[in-house]
């Protein structure tokens, strides 16, 4: 899983998001790191619905500006818990080698 | 009333097709300006590179997905070409053994490393040897041209090769559908057998560079990769 399906899911993870605010969340979750361009949100958004991790949820129309909110699916949390779970392990199996290091 | 930067944005994204843009436009349109401020900028203002750029990208992912007929004729074009140039790749191996003569090793590692990748579902891998081997052949045509060589020989060599490099490129972007390993594989062996077979018996000629193209295509009609292909998986980015 890229590194922006990731945040968009764990953005989608609290409650369903329109996509500016998706782009808002993403940008706070990496601490700035990760600004998506519209063009790039989209092509993650289309991807997420096709593998069935997030679907439409409702739309509203802001300021005379339409927002289409998304939500995460049974499958999202899954295979958001799947990733989180992977990077957990990579994150532990190098935090023990740092730490033997350390210790040397 | 909208802002010539609205009116700069919605012209950007007329690079997507009509049926993407009545689906997205308006939502996009809300998202892009959201994240702008000031009249100067709603003046003034343009959607930049990097939109631009994402923008391209997501237009030929759309426009190139799985199951559309564009996107399948681009791959068929991608794969035939790494086809055609392995073909090509054991034709002078063979002759170079026969009959003497400069080996291009290393191209023929680029392309051979470019097929393989496709086949193994190496997106990356095939991208970056079909496209470092498409830069070296402008070189080649480039140091052709300076020097009064023969240019319109060397543009016969390359041109395929150029048409292949962008078509992987375009085609197998990270959506894409995964080509039918088994039948291309198969493919590839037979037709390197016979390009090597050929460039054993027969000393190579511009009419025998021909041959090697024929020998792929009649191997791409004979296997048919095309059929086997399993629509909706995507490629892995490895």
């Amino acid at each position: 899983m890229s590194e922006q399906a990731f945040l968009v899911l764990t953005a989608l993870a609290e409650e369903p998001l329109h996509g500016y605010a998706v782009v808002q969340s993403v940008e706070s979750l990496s601490e700035g790191r990760v600004v998506l361009r519209v063009g790039t949100l989209y092509g993650v958004l289309d991807r997420l619905v096709a593998e069935g991790l997030t679907e439409r949820d409702r739309e509203e129309v802001h300021q005379g500006r339409l927002r289409r909110y998304y939500r995460l699916t049974d499958a999202g949390v899954r295979a958001l818990s799947a990733e989180v779970a992977r990077l957990s392990a990579n994150v532990r199996a190098a935090s023990s080698v740092l730490r033997a290091r350390e210790a040397r | 009333m909208s802002s010539n930067l609205e009116r700069r944005y919605r012209a950007l994204l007329r690079v997507l097709p009509v049926w993407y843009r009545a689906e997205r436009e308006e939502e996009m349109v809300g998202i892009f300006l959201a994240g702008r401020d000031g009249d100067l900028d709603a003046e003034y203002g343009w959607p930049g590179w990097g939109e631009a750029w994402a923008t391209l990208g997501l237009a030929v992912r759309v426009r190139l997905r799985a199951r559309s007929r564009a996107g399948d004729v681009v791959r068929l074009v991608a794969s035939a070409g790494l086809l055609g140039h392995v073909v090509s790749a054991a034709q002078g191996a063979a002759a170079v053994v026969r009959f003497g003569g400069v080996w291009t090793g290393w191209f023929d590692a680029l392309v051979v490393a470019a097929f393989v990748g496709l086949v193994a579902g190496r997106r990356v891998m095939a991208r970056v040897a079909v496209a470092v081997a498409a830069l070296c052949g402008v070189v080649v045509a480039l140091r052709a041209a300076l020097s009064a060589g023969p240019v319109g020989w060397v543009l016969v060599v390359q041109v395929p090769l150029w048409v292949t490099a962008v078509a992987v490129l375009l085609g197998f972007h990270r959506e894409a559908p995964p080509v039918a390993r088994v039948r291309w594989s198969v493919a590839a062996v037979v037709g390197a057998v016979v390009g090597a077979v050929w460039g054993f018996l027969v000393p190579l000629s511009m009419a025998g560079f021909g041959g090697a193209w024929l020998v792929a295509a009649a191997v791409v009609v004979v296997f048919r990769p095309w059929a086997g292909v399993r629509a909706g998986t995507p490629v892995s980015a490895g």
